[in-house]
């Protein structure tokens, strides 16, 4: 399928969440990779810059950035409220590229940039799953939802590991 | 010419425009300036409507973004949030004043070589927040570089590539300083 573009994505690393806040802490020593196929990779740093961009766009999406509508307004039109990545949200990422040959694009080229962040927030939904234990289905994944899930988890078996 | 000042709402309020205005001196990028404005306008006006230096931009004019940061006193403060007419005698450093006899500084080629500019609306603050850090710590970590940059959002380059950016001007900045021993 000439159309198909993400190959693949780790997840990143989530060493665990914090107790009190239930942010969740990515690992500094596992890189986040991302394989995409972007038919003719032509400028390679640019292509990379487009792949990072969006895993963090996707830190956004899937963790934090959540419009809140009242009655059809806007309840947090601004960046304190409507929170965005901040360079402290940033993990450490790799990208591969998967080079094919696209007929339809220029020199075999496809777009880069949305595609990449298609996979993201499912690939740290498995993380946070991975490090906590708690399935969360619903985005953004924010910390009180992990807190509220982690609850729940040691309400049904008080021995268990929370 | 001058107008009566009448009793009314704030919006109404009319004053003599000329008697108002505050004049101080202050450097900019180098340069001794002495400038009239009035007292309610912000740094970031001034440079961009008045100077036209255009390189500081208005992102959220709240102080949430960080694309107006510049330098006072070598200090990154947020030029949206600051008034103009509080900086008398002041020294004031822009992105247009960084690079120095047509040479790039060395945070401005790393960021080239990097890839570290996309749509390059949060560049200019970024460049100025890190070269602060850069000024008082000439080898940072890479969590001293993420301290130093959290006041600026960016929402293209995923930070990679602006931390590595950063990294590598303290590396050039190192070597020029030892080179010219």
């Amino acid at each position: 399928m000439a159309d198909l573009r993400v190959v693949g994505h780790s997840h990143p690393r989530v060493d665990g969440v914090e107790k009190v806040t239930g942010a969740a802490r990515f690992s500094t020593d596992i890189k986040w990779m991302a394989s995409h196929d972007i038919g003719k990779v032509i400028n390679p740093i640019a292509a990379e810059g487009q792949i990072e961009g969006a895993l963090v766009q996707g830190v956004g999406y899937g963790l934090m950035e959540d419009m809140i509508r009242v009655d059809g307004r806007t309840f947090n039109p601004n960046f304190l409220n409507y929170r965005l990545p901040t360079v402290q949200d940033h993990c450490r990422m790799g990208t591969i590229f998967v080079e094919s040959n696209d007929p339809v694009g220029p020199y075999g080229a496809k777009g880069v940039a949305e595609p990449a962040l298609v996979a993201s927030a499912p690939a740290l939904a498995n993380a946070i799953y991975h490090a906590t234990g708690v399935r969360i289905t619903s985005l953004p994944i924010t910390p009180q939802k992990i807190l509220a899930a982690l609850d729940a988890k040691e309400k049904r078996s008080p021995d268990g590991e929370a | 010419m001058a107008r009566r000042k009448r009793r009314a709402g704030h919006s109404d309020l009319v004053v003599d425009e000329k008697k108002a205005l505050h004049r101080i001196r202050l450097t900019i990028n180098g340069e001794e300036l002495e400038l009239a404005f009035s007292p309610r306008r912000t740094l970031l006006e001034v440079l961009r409507d008045d100077l036209d230096l255009i390189g500081a931009k208005e992102g959220c004019d709240g102080g949430e973004c960080g694309a107006c940061t510049v330098l006072i006193e070598d200090r990154p403060y947020l030029a949206c949030l600051t008034l103009a007419a509080t900086l008398r005698g002041k020294r004031i450093l822009t992105i247009e004043g960084l690079a120095g006899n047509g040479s790039l500084h060395p945070l401005q080629s790393a960021f080239l070589t990097k890839g570290a500019v996309q749509c390059g609306y949060c560049t200019p603050g970024l460049i100025l927040s890190a070269k602060a850090l850069l000024d008082r710590n000439v080898a940072p970590t890479e969590e001293e570089v993420k301290k130093a940059l959290v006041g600026n959002l960016c929402r293209c380059t995923g930070y990679q590539k602006i931390i590595d950016a950063v990294l590598e001007a303290a590396r050039l900045l190192q070597a020029e300083s030892t080179g010219n021993r």
